[in-house]
């Protein structure tokens, strides 16, 4: 091989690899602590060690199979987990921004966590082509909330607007695909991932032994 | 009569594929490279084909092998080599999709996956544009000359 092609290839790579290394510096770190919550949607003691701040869309698949492996992580810590979540409504989900303002509507009404959790059950039911107001309605009032005061949440735009300043906050912190967690500032994304690297990263804050592989090594849902 | 329009249609069709196949997978690799590596991870996740061992490292390496051969096709440099590497790739994932397909997993997973603020491609239309990759790829290593490439320049005496 001539030494000029082989000159010219490692000048190339060097510029190419060092022209990343420049851009990625000035970009958000991997590891980053979003702002403080925006709403009442905190789940666990506020002394906890650990802080998972959750960001998700009540239409993405991916987010309800993270739900089973959250509650077994809270369930497996018991007083050493609290949970932040965010909202961030994909724009590629028809009703995600309704379910989401819904959800919010739910939980200045202290029964966000209720409502999530149906959001997520009944995922595929209101995921249809048609509104899922009703549907959304229904859950408010088997979950006892005061419909005259869910309705007009969920016409309000400062609603809209609390929604989206949450999707704001993750998208500063270049979250771009959903469920993405932050467990006290470390990002973990999606819920194989969460199920393997999270349960590491809790044990390491929680100053505990690794787990055996086969209680952490969680194959996809 | 007839040479001079297909010299001209192999020289217009060997320049788009080397514009359209390094663009690609160069913006694709800057991209996934400044964003934090565990959006890719969890995109590589999505595919329960690929051994949830082997994602850790193929997350780490593949943006840098497609920024970088993404530049040296565009530049012309190792243009042939490049171009099968890329090729190879995309029938891989080609072959990575549809065999997600078969396996049952949900076209529906679009969960940002590729990105909330770039282009929200279905599966399919992934599917599509890798397979044309790698038509382009495997076109430019058999037939790619050294127009315009750093290659003529470096190895005068092969051409």
């Amino acid at each position: 091989m001539n030494k000029k092609f082989v000159f010219t290839g490692v000048i190339l790579m060097s510029v190419l690899i060092s022209g990343v290394l420049l851009a990625k510096k000035n970009s958000v770190p991997e590891s980053t602590l979003p702002a403080e919550s925006l709403g009442p949607k905190v789940r666990g003691s506020a002394k906890a060690p650990v802080e998972i701040i959750e960001y998700s869309d009540f239409q993405c698949p991916a987010c309800q199979r993270a739900q089973k492996t959250l509650h077994d992580i809270e369930a497996r810590y018991p007083g050493q987990i609290r949970l932040v979540y965010r909202h961030f409504p994909l724009s590629g989900h028809q009703w995600s921004g309704l379910a989401h303002q819904a959800a919010e509507c739910a939980a200045r009404q202290n029964r966000f966590w209720d409502f999530q959790d149906r959001l997520f059950k009944d995922q595929l039911l209101w995921s249809t082509p048609q509104s899922p107001a009703d549907a959304f309605i229904r859950y408010a009032q088997e979950l006892g909330l005061d419909l005259d005061v869910f309705g007009v949440c969920l016409a309000d735009e400062n609603v809209k607007k609390q929604v989206q300043d949450e999707k704001q906050s993750g998208l500063a912190s270049k979250v771009n695909s959903t469920p993405t967690f932050f467990i006290n500032g470390e990002r973990v994304v999606g819920h194989v991932e969460l199920g393997i690297k999270g349960d590491a990263q809790i044990r390491k804050i929680l100053n505990l032994e690794p787990a055996p592989v086969t209680e952490t090594a969680a194959k996809p849902a | 009569m007839k040479l001079i329009p297909q010299k001209a249609f192999k020289i217009f069709f060997e320049t788009a594929a080397r514009i359209i196949l390094g663009s690609v997978f160069a913006v694709s690799g800057m991209i996934k490279l400044l964003e934090p590596a565990a959006n890719f991870r969890a995109t590589l996740y999505q595919y329960e084909v690929i051994p949830a061992v082997l994602v850790p490292a193929l997350a780490a390496v593949l943006p840098w092998m497609e920024w970088i051969l993404g530049v040296f096709i565009l530049v012309g440099y190792a243009l042939r080599p490049s171009s099968f590497v890329l090729g190879s790739f995309s029938f891989s994932l080609a072959a990575v999709i549809a065999l997600s397909g078969k396996l049952g997993l949900d076209p529906s997973h679009t969960c940002g996956c590729f990105g909330e603020g770039g282009p929200q491609l279905s599966y399919r239309q992934i599917f599509s544009l890798d397979i044309v990759n790698g038509f382009f790829g495997f076109f430019l290593w058999k037939f790619a000359s050294s127009r315009l490439a750093l290659d003529r320049w470096l190895k005068p005496a092969s051409k």
